[in-house]
């Protein structure tokens, strides 16, 4: 299975608008995004061994373009949602921010909820990530620093009570990604326990902020590139 | 793919969240479904069993034999089989039309190198056309692989030897525990392949003779090899293909519900509106004062607010009661299942809505207009807390008796009356009657609920046939007691504009911990009258006492207007307890519908996702004789709500209450909105069994 190279094509993709190609052309941007890709992906399979390259396949709905509508027709923040599995792409429309927290609103009225860019919950999805405690990981991941540290995935299951998923993981900052005048970080995040393997990634910038990751909703929705396309 | 490296709580997580099992975890799990509807290879059982709750339909049968089955896992190890079948050429020629009830126990699950073994006895009352017991181990052999061997005695012995004569069944309805594991016996084996994942081989050897029905001329068995093959349509059908003895071809459609396989565990509604945090007091204090609360527009204003978006979201705002620093919403949730999830989307509104000096945000429940419980959050908690995990809101939330009265509420304008209506299809079936083959009708229904203000409600449902068969039912009531319930074939013969039911109902609180309840009018398509109904229960009590009494009167069968001359008083005292875990136990001691005086005993276990499955029994002094077939009144009920099966939230739910036999004996009415079913989701018990769901 190729996840990785789909991510960051996308993570790359989100630089490239944040770095100001707000020119909404699409072909431009796209253009970008295969490019800086090549090269992320690359950089990543040193740190994430056991990673194959592989093309990813065509999305249904082509993230660009989405991503280009959005900008335009949408205040505040905005970010940029694609499922590994499948290839949906949907954008979200800041919709709460409460301390830390932002709740991004698609417009199927669907949520994304981000701690500090780190996935905290989504709604409306089915099977929902109901809550994670992302503190421990997500300081290590702001201050782009190798370290270990606990999570908890909550989600409901069949008979409709909430159960956690507790992992351990592994953060370890690569290197870095300049493009269009941004320059960020790589940092991966590997985790174990509860009979799954994780493999997060995220591109930091210098003030900490997560322009682009790629996030574990849960077992059965699988893993998603969330890009800020406008913080 | 991820790799899956076993752990027991997350291999039950992932299994309720539709992913693969890895394998062997759940080894002795049920891969195929037996001619009688219990897990097994074709005729021949298996040691494995169905998920626990899981309820498995299935239509089998080859020309000349058919059997309809209904298989529930009541416990992980033991799985029980209702059985309405058909065989030609049984009753002295004719067909025998017999219902039967099987029993599969596994005793030890599969380890290691130890198989999994299990004991079962099959049709265990009255004539046994199905008859058998047996032991069975089974192994996996391989991830795909699997076999079972074992020893049967009864049917599955009946080509075998030794043992001497086998003694008769029993006719008179009773057990047939003298002919267990007596007679000739033999042993049976059979595997089972999983050659695609949608596709499983099966053979078997199996030593029932046949004897009857060869007698009968409707089968030569040739050979004692069964050849089988199952197709998977998908999580919940399949359809299975068989050869018998060398002879018949039989097919089975079978059809698989497993509680904890929700089409959506969480839900398909939208996002609920994210929590609107203050501002900081020390950098906005203007923001937090208290002069709102003296401008006489403010509080419409946040009235309207409130109530405009809680109608957004399916929900009622009844009234509201205001303060410089805290809110009281009352609320009717019409749309969520889990009422912490109605509780949790109220509060989150209300922070949107609420000047910033409001601290406190009450949240009272209303069911039928009466105040069930209040759930006190602070405003400081649902900020600090949102999207956390749903313990530690459980943690800070208190939920205790709601305020009696409407003191200090402003009821929100527009609200009564209200009507509410709703149109659909039903589908009713004949009792459970091995004389009389299945009937059943379709039509449509037309429900309406007209609310005079909190607690008067006028309800009503008119049904119209559409086809059916329920009028050629020729059985008719035999009973020597009043016919208080078997005459249930006249009155399905009337399907055309049939008065279900109109009421008059009005609720209320006359008391700390006490609920009440009057309904007058045609109460149930067989009974008119009054009901009169008081509850105690404290909302954060396991405990609840109940008493009810009803003066009724018979309906004439076309259920129109018209009443019989039969009248009576039939009431209760009822116990209920929650154990806790979903299960609820429930006590009436009193008098029935025939004026037989008893006690009905009954267990519901109810789980977070809103299946309820329940058993009851009911021992009065009527006399078995008097009361007929089946000698006193049972049965087992089940509820599967719609969102189980459409993953949107709704209050919509199919029940159905299965009697394996119609008496007179141990009859209550049916009123509609007993009080426990209204209050139990907004009490302690169940907010706390559903409270995963406050923060979706």
């Amino acid at each position: 299975m190729s996840r990785a190279p789909r991510a960051l094509i996308g993570a790359v993709l989100g630089l490239g608008l944040l770095a100001g190609c707000s020119s909404h052309d699409s072909a431009g941007v796209q253009d970008g995004g295969s490019v800086g890709g090549t090269m992320v992906k690359s950089a990543f399979g040193k740190i994430l061994p056991g990673k194959k390259a592989a093309a990813a396949p065509a999305a249904p709905s082509d993230p660009a373009s989405l991503a280009a509508a959005a900008l335009q027709s949408i205040q505040g923040p905005v970010i940029l949602v694609t499922f590994e599995a499948g290839g949906a792409s949907t954008v979200g429309a800041m919709r709460g921010e409460n301390g830390a927290m932002r709740t991004y609103q698609t417009p199927d009225a669907r949520a994304f909820i981000l701690r500090d860019g780190l996935l905290a919950g989504t709604r409306g999805l089915g099977r929902d990530l109901m809550s994670a405690d992302t503190a421990a990981a997500g300081a290590l991941i702001h201050a782009r620093k190798a370290g270990t540290a606990k999570r908890t995935y909550r989600y409901l299951d069949g008979d409709g009570a909430e159960r956690p998923l507790p992992v351990s993981c592994t953060i370890q900052p690569a290197g870095m990604v300049d493009q269009g005048g941004i320059s960020a970080q790589q940092v991966a995040e590997h985790c174990e326990g509860s009979g799954v393997t994780l493999d997060l990634s995220y591109l930091v910038d210098g003030n900490g902020t997560i322009l682009a990751s790629r996030q574990w909703i849960g077992p059965a929705l699988g893993y998603v590139a969330i890009q800020q396309l406008r913080n | 793919m991820k790799r899956i490296t076993g752990g027991i709580a997350t291999t039950a997580l992932l299994a309720g969240m539709g992913l693969a099992q890895p394998a062997g975890a759940e080894s002795t799990i049920a891969w195929s479904i037996g001619t009688l509807g219990a897990p097994g290879a074709i005729d021949t059982p298996t040691a494995e069993v169905f998920r626990d709750g899981e309820l498995v339909g299935s239509l089998s049968g080859y020309q000349g034999s058919q059997r309809a089955n209904f298989s529930f896992q009541v416990f992980p190890r033991l799985t029980a089989t209702v059985r309405y079948s058909r065989e030609q050429g049984l009753d002295a020629g004719d067909t025998l039309k017999d219902r039967s009830l099987d029993l599969h126990l596994q005793l030890v699950n599969e380890k290691g190198w130890r198989p999994a073994f299990a004991v079962g006895l099959r049709d265990i009352f009255d004539n046994g056309i199905y008859a058998s017991e047996y032991v069975v181990a089974t192994k996996t052999l391989s991830p795909r692989l699997r076999a079972s061997v074992g020893w049967g005695w009864g049917r599955l012995g009946s080509d075998g030897s030794g043992g001497g004569t086998r003694p008769a069944p029993s006719t008179t309805g009773g057990l047939n525990s003298e002919a267990w594991f007596k007679g000739p016996s033999a042993p049976f084996a059979s595997l089972a392949w999983q050659a695609t994942e949608k596709l499983t081989l099966k053979a078997e050897y199996s030593k029932d003779a046949y004897a009857a029905q060869e007698a009968a001329g409707e089968i030569d068995v040739k050979t004692p090899f069964n050849f089988g093959v199952d197709y998977k349509i998908n999580q919940i059908a399949s359809v299975s293909g068989y050869v018998l003895h060398g002879d018949k071809l039989g097919l089975q459609f079978n059809i698989a519900l497993d509680p904890r396989h929700p089409v959506a565990p969480s839900g398909l509604e939208r996002a609920p509106i994210p929590v609107a945090p203050r501002p900081a007091r020390t950098t906005n204090p203007d923001a937090w004062s208290t002069d709102w609360a003296n401008d006489s527009t403010a509080r419409p204003a946040i009235q309207t607010a409130i109530a405009d978006a809680l109608r957004k979201d399916g929900q009622v705002l009844e009234s509201l009661k205001l303060s410089p620093t805290s809110a009281d919403l009352r609320i009717s949730n019409e749309t969520y299942r889990a009422n912490p999830q109605a509780i949790g989307h109220a509060a989150r509104i209300a922070t949107r809505a609420l000047p910033a000096s409001v601290e406190t945000i009450k949240i009272t429940l209303v069911e039928r207009g009466m105040p069930a419980s209040t759930t006190t959050l602070s405003r400081s908690d649902i900020e600090r807390l949102e999207n956390g995990p749903s313990t530690q809101i459980a943690a800070v939330a208190q939920i205790g008796e709601a305020e009696r009265g409407a003191q200090g509420y402003t009821q929100t304008a527009g609200l009564y009356p209200r009507l509410l209506w709703g149109i659909g299809p039903y589908l009713e079936l004949s009792p459970f009657d091995p004389g009389e083959g299945l009937h059943a009708d379709m039509g449509f229904a037309i429900k309406a609920r007209y609310e005079l203000a909190p607690g008067m409600i006028i309800a009503g449902e008119v049904r119209q046939k559409v086809l059916g068969n329920l009028d050629e039912v020729t059985t008719t009531s035999t009973s020597t007691a009043p016919h208080v319930r078997t005459d249930i074939y006249e009155y399905q013969k009337h399907g055309d504009l049939a008065l279900q039911n109109l009421t008059f109902a009005a609720y209320g609180r006359p008391g700390k911990d006490l609920y009440s309840r009057v309904t007058v009018g045609y109460l149930e398509r067989m009974y008119g009258g009054i009901s009169g109904e008081l509850l105690w229960k404290p909302v954060d009590s396991r405990l609840a006492l109940g008493a009810e009494l009803n003066w009724v009167k018979q309906r004439d069968f076309d259920q129109r207007f018209g009443f019989q001359d039969y009248d009576t008083v039939t009431g209760f005292l009822s116990a209920y307890y929650d154990f806790g875990d979903g299960l609820t136990g429930q006590l009436d001691v009193g008098r029935y519908l025939a004026e037989d005086w008893g006690a009905t005993i009954s267990l519901d276990r109810e789980m977070a996702n809103g299946w309820k499955i329940g058993a009851f029994a009911t021992f009065t002094d009527m006399s078995e004789e008097e009361f007929g077939d089946g000698h006193f009144d049972k049965g087992i009920r089940l509820t599967i709500p719609l969102g189980y099966a459409t993953g949107q939230p709704s209050l919509k739910s199919f029940s159905t209450t299965i009697r394996p036999s119609v008496g007179d004996g141990g009859a209550q009415v049916n009123v509609d909105g007993r009080l426990y079913e209204t209050l139990e989701g907004s009490h302690q018990g169940g907010l706390y069994r559903d409270w995963g769901r406050f923060w979706r």
